[in-house]
């Protein structure tokens, strides 16, 4: 029985899907989001924050949605986790 | 409907044959708006949508979500006196940027169609919006505003701006519900609460 996927993969598999990317291309932690091979716009942001809230039960709060927490793939993660955990810890 | 909820209808671009918004129900603290759109069976798209076969194009239900939508950022707008309402002029030029919505159901005229739209989040220039399309009878809605079941209605109390009348429960049948993106590049983007 295979494990179950880690928040980063379960982010990747949203962006992957959200994107519509094929498997080709490679999300690692330092992937760049925004100006980078994937270059995601401010809408790509929104609806990625609406996939996450709905993969995760999470709610992101507006205001936290800035260029850091967007930087890579690596620091949404990140992000994903400490709300996840504030929010279960509530 | 009420002089205010006519004047916040006419601050809409649009304008019929393209206007999906027949009455405004509910515009409540620049967060949320309800309305109707009726369909009586005699518009044009139902010659050819479909031969026979009358039916209401999902994509326009779409459309008039989005309308309703552009009615809460300009109610939005106006509480938060970020840009001036003026009456009978369009005061906000925006776009539809993005459309996730699921029909659950189809829609025959004739129908009194209640859409719902409740402001979610905002990000620069885009303003994102949780909407419903219900199906009533069509004589079920009543011609004033009306404070009507909603599957989006949050609890808080009535605000001296706000058009919320008599309360009216409808036995309805929901057609769409999703959510849809507007881009208003034009307004600044107000980071703090309307003014209430």
């Amino acid at each position: 029985m295979s494990a179950a996927p880690n928040t980063s993969e379960r982010i990747v598999g949203i962006i992957r899907r959200d994107l519509k990317l094929g498997p080709e291309l490679e999300l690692v932690t330092d992937t760049v989001l925004f100006g980078g091979e994937l270059d995601l716009d401010s809408l790509d942001a929104l609806l990625l924050v609406q996939s996450v809230e709905r993969e995760f039960d999470i709610k992101i709060p507006t205001d936290a949605i800035g260029p850091e927490i967007f930087a890579t793939l690596g620091t949404l993660t990140q992000f994903v986790e400490q709300q996840s955990n504030a929010q279960a810890n509530a | 409907m009420t002089s205010r909820a006519e004047d916040i209808l006419d601050s809409l671009p649009h304008r019929p044959p393209f206007r999906f918004v027949t009455e405004v129900v509910e515009l409540k603290g620049g967060e949320s708006a309800k309305g109707i759109w009726r369909v009586n069976g005699t518009e044009d798209f139902f010659t050819g949508h479909f031969p026979d076969r009358p039916v209401v194009p999902g994509v326009l239900l779409g459309e008039a979500l989005a309308q309703l939508s552009g009615l809460v950022v300009v109610d939005r707008l106006c509480r938060t006196g970020v840009r001036p309402f003026v009456s009978g002029n369009s005061t906000v030029q925006g776009k539809l940027a993005h459309v996730d919505i699921r029909f659950n159901d189809t829609v025959f005229p004739p129908a009194d169609i209640l859409l719902e739209s409740r402001f979610e989040r905002m990000l620069g220039s885009l303003w994102q919006f949780d909407v419903v399309a219900s199906a009533v009878p069509n004589s079920a809605v009543p011609n004033k505003v009306g404070s009507l079941s909603s599957p989006l209605a949050k609890e808080g109390s009535k605000k001296p701006n706000d058009l919320v009348g008599s309360s009216t429960r409808l036995e309805d049948r929901r057609v769409a519900r999703g959510t849809l993106t507007l881009s208003i590049p034009d307004a600044v983007t107000p980071q703090s609460e309307p003014a209430r």
